[in-house]
């Protein structure tokens, strides 16, 4: 009886050890997070969403590590019941477009051999039955292309336009320089239906042979690109109006509002600095961000990604960066990526300012990011705020530019420029 | 050695060491229940200043951070509900500005680049008489056409009903679709959605949403109200620069004289319901 009261009393003993021990984990666990500040960590961490899922937080939403096109397309294709109809300079027939023909493109971006190709190789494949179009308005890594459409491909050659001819059963690809590449490619027939099921737009041919400029331009049927004369309007980035904008801004370049800065030009201009950086912001637009290799903004951490993977990263840093910046200046416009080069670990991105689906052009490129090793060491944006005229302008059809042309063969393309007082929008040669 | 004694000894010295984590943790929650309280009365006496006062059931949210999300249109998704609700083939007519008109044999539903909604059509069934029956029958249709949703809430106002949802887990205040039916088999619809899962990228940073400076932000403008009732955080759909849509983390303060949603980036007051 005695042996047997020992043991109830050593069980009760161990028991009761055990649930200590548990109840002191889960005590110093509560402990150490209640000194966190789990509001300040990333989206991404699992604590983060642990805790949004326990608290009310923002829950049950997609967090892309990259994968946001940083650049819209110009221009969309695909031959429908054997007629080519096309899409072009509108954020929202682009949008349309891109919702039918992204799973086409995904398949017909799975991967291949590029081999330089003749123009009239590419002339015969557009004859040869059902072709889809993708163009952009500047030069993009054909490896970043893909990954946008939801594709894959080990190339970084710089492309501005891309060809997929069923017919042949090939994908050409325009680089920026006007050289011609193609690889095989196949899409299942069942994808290129629903495709074109899904596709709507304005009846158009490619201008093959026809005129000095290249074989896929898209010539359309009794185009008439009317679009509104922009007027520049001021930007005041320090209004105390505009909200956090400003804050938002330095928290975008990794400074707080505490920042210490001086001021030049009556306090037109502040210029923040901290221990690596420096960034200059003119009220009326002009941002200039420079750092040291041990800049705070990084794209990623040395070593944490490479190849493709650093690229994203690189690209979504300076669109995050941008959109920011666009929101901070309330422009009424958006950023498209024009060219991305390489030298050695220095990666420099060029953005595009788009009004709508158009780009504005000016003397100077709109944004410029140069990362090292993930590192953003330089950038340059140059805010600006476009007001819609009433007034609106034709721009000359393709049709027309393209029978203009002469020499060698080009490319055309439509943009605002300075024009006087306005920015006015014209077809020009490339 | 007498394990039973080590056991003993181990024991109180857990107890101890959890009492006092307890009580340090305890601590800390009352600490933090005070400074909300404080900070509630020292609104309360700032908020007097501007002639507002705040409800004795009104208790102040805690500081947030929530990530501004996107959301792509998208087309087939209003496509496959006009074809739900209208029937038979559609026509299509595309607007410069983005909005598409969608006609079908028994009415025409117009969707903007924007989310917003609207048109006229037949139901196909008996038309309600009561609120209950529009109720209902607005249910069974938004799940019909493919617009319902588990979270969906329900308010009825007469023959009119109106059906709001959330989106990443929190309220979107002005994301919401009406049906208000003409008694003759007919419906108008109205209002702003959005489709698909919400996103965000790794880089993309959070905004901050403090109950308090958005308290004093709303009250500094001037607002026509004398008593603030309640206090919600959520998201506003938006669309921007380049006609994405996007929800932004906004609060919505009610008030005496309605509802107000106020940024939580920039602390401007948007709009009034109500």
């Amino acid at each position: 009886m005695n042996q047997a009261g020992h043991s109830v009393k050593n069980t009760a003993k161990n028991v009761s050890l055990i649930v200590l021990v548990l109840l002191l984990g889960v005590l110093c666990a509560a402990n150490w997070l209640a000194g966190m500040n789990i509001d300040q960590m990333p989206a991404d961490n699992l604590l983060r969403r642990a805790y949004d899922h326990v608290f009310g937080g923002a829950v049950g939403y997609e967090l892309r590590s990259s994968g946001v096109a940083a650049a819209e397309p110009a221009q969309l294709a695909l031959t429908t019941d054997g007629q080519l109809y096309g899409v072009q300079y509108s954020l929202t027939d682009i949008d349309a477009g891109l919702e039918a023909v992204r799973p086409l493109w995904a398949a017909v971006l799975s991967d291949g051999e590029l081999e330089q190709a003749e123009e009239a190789e590419l002339v015969a494949a557009l004859r040869a039955g059902d072709c889809a179009l993708l163009r952009y308005h500047g030069a993009i890594p054909l490896s970043v292309a893909a990954g946008w459409m939801g594709g894959s491909w080990q190339s970084d050659l710089a492309v501005e336009t891309l060809v997929y001819t069923a017919g042949s059963g090939q994908l050409f690809v325009r680089t920026d320089t006007g050289a011609l590449y193609a690889a095989a490619a196949d899409a299942d027939e069942s994808v290129l239906r629903a495709a074109q099921q899904g596709f709507r737009g304005l009846s158009c041919q490619f201008s093959g042979e026809a005129y000095a400029v290249y074989p896929e331009t898209l010539l359309f049927d009794r185009e008439t690109l009317s679009l509104p004369l922009l007027k520049a309007g001021s930007i005041d980035l320090f209004d105390p109006q505009s909200g956090t904008g400003l804050e938002d801004l330095l928290d975008a370049f990794g400074f707080t509002p505490y920042a210490n800065y001086y001021s030049e030009q009556n306090d037109r201009v502040r210029v923040f600095v901290d221990d690596v950086s420096t960034l200059r912001v003119n009220a009326a637009g002009l941002i200039q961000y420079a750092a040291g290799a041990d800049s705070t903004v990084r794209a990623y951490d040395a070593g944490e990604a490479a190849g493709r993977a650093a690229l994203d990263a690189q690209l979504d840093c300076a669109r995050t960066i941008l959109d920011t910046a666009v929101r901070a200046g309330e422009t009424d416009t958006h950023a498209s990526l024009y060219a991305v080069q390489h030298n050695g670990n220095r990666t420099t991105l060029v953005f595009l300012q788009m009004y709508g689906g158009v780009p504005v052009l000016g003397d100077n490129d709109f944004a410029t990011f140069v990362f090292e090793n993930g590192s953003l060491t330089s950038a340059t944006i140059r805010l600006q705020r476009f007001h819609a005229d009433e007034v609106r302008r034709t721009v000359l059809p393709a049709r027309q530019a393209a029978a203009g042309a002469q020499g060698e063969t080009r490319s055309l393309m439509v943009a605002y420029r300075s024009d006087g007082d306005y920015f006015a929008p014209g077809r020009f040669y490339l | 050695m007498q394990w039973g004694k080590v056991k003993n000894i181990l024991i109180v010295i857990l107890v101890a060491v959890n009492a006092f984590l307890l009580c340090n943790l305890g601590v800390k929650q009352w600490q933090d229940w005070e400074r909300v309280r404080e900070l509630q009365a020292n609104l309360g006496e700032l908020l007097s200043g501007y002639g507002i006062e705040l409800d004795a059931s009104f208790r102040l949210p805690g500081d947030t951070v929530l990530p501004t999300l996107s959301v792509d249109r998208s087309r087939t998704s209003e496509e496959a509900v006009a074809a739900a609700a209208l029937g038979g083939e559609l026509e299509r007519t595309e607007r410069e500005d983005g909005a598409v008109l969608l006609e079908g044999a028994s009415g025409s539903l117009e969707w903007q680049a924007d989310g917003r909604l609207q048109g006229e059509c037949a139901t196909g069934e008996p038309a309600p008489e009561e609120e209950k029956q529009a109720q209902r029958l607005a249910q069974r249709l938004l799940e019909k056409w493919g617009l319902a949703s588990d979270d969906a809430a329900y308010t009825a106002d007469g023959l009119s009903v109106t059906m709001t949802g959330t989106a990443a887990g929190l309220p979107v205040f002005n994301r919401q679709i009406s049906l208000r039916f003409d008694g003759q088999g007919g419906v108008a619809v109205s209002g702003l959605w959005s489709f698909g899962t919400p996103y965000t990228t790794v880089q993309a940073s959070g905004t901050v949403c403090v109950a308090s400076d958005a308290l004093l932000a709303f009250a500094a403008n001037g607002q026509d109200c004398t008593r603030i009732t309640s206090m919600t955080i959520g998201y506003r759909l938006q669309s921007d620069s380049g006609r994405r849509l996007q929800l932004m983390p906004t609060w919505k303060i009610g008030t005496d004289s309605g509802d107000y949603l106020v940024d939580c980036a920039k602390k401007t007051i948007l709009e009034q319901e109500n």
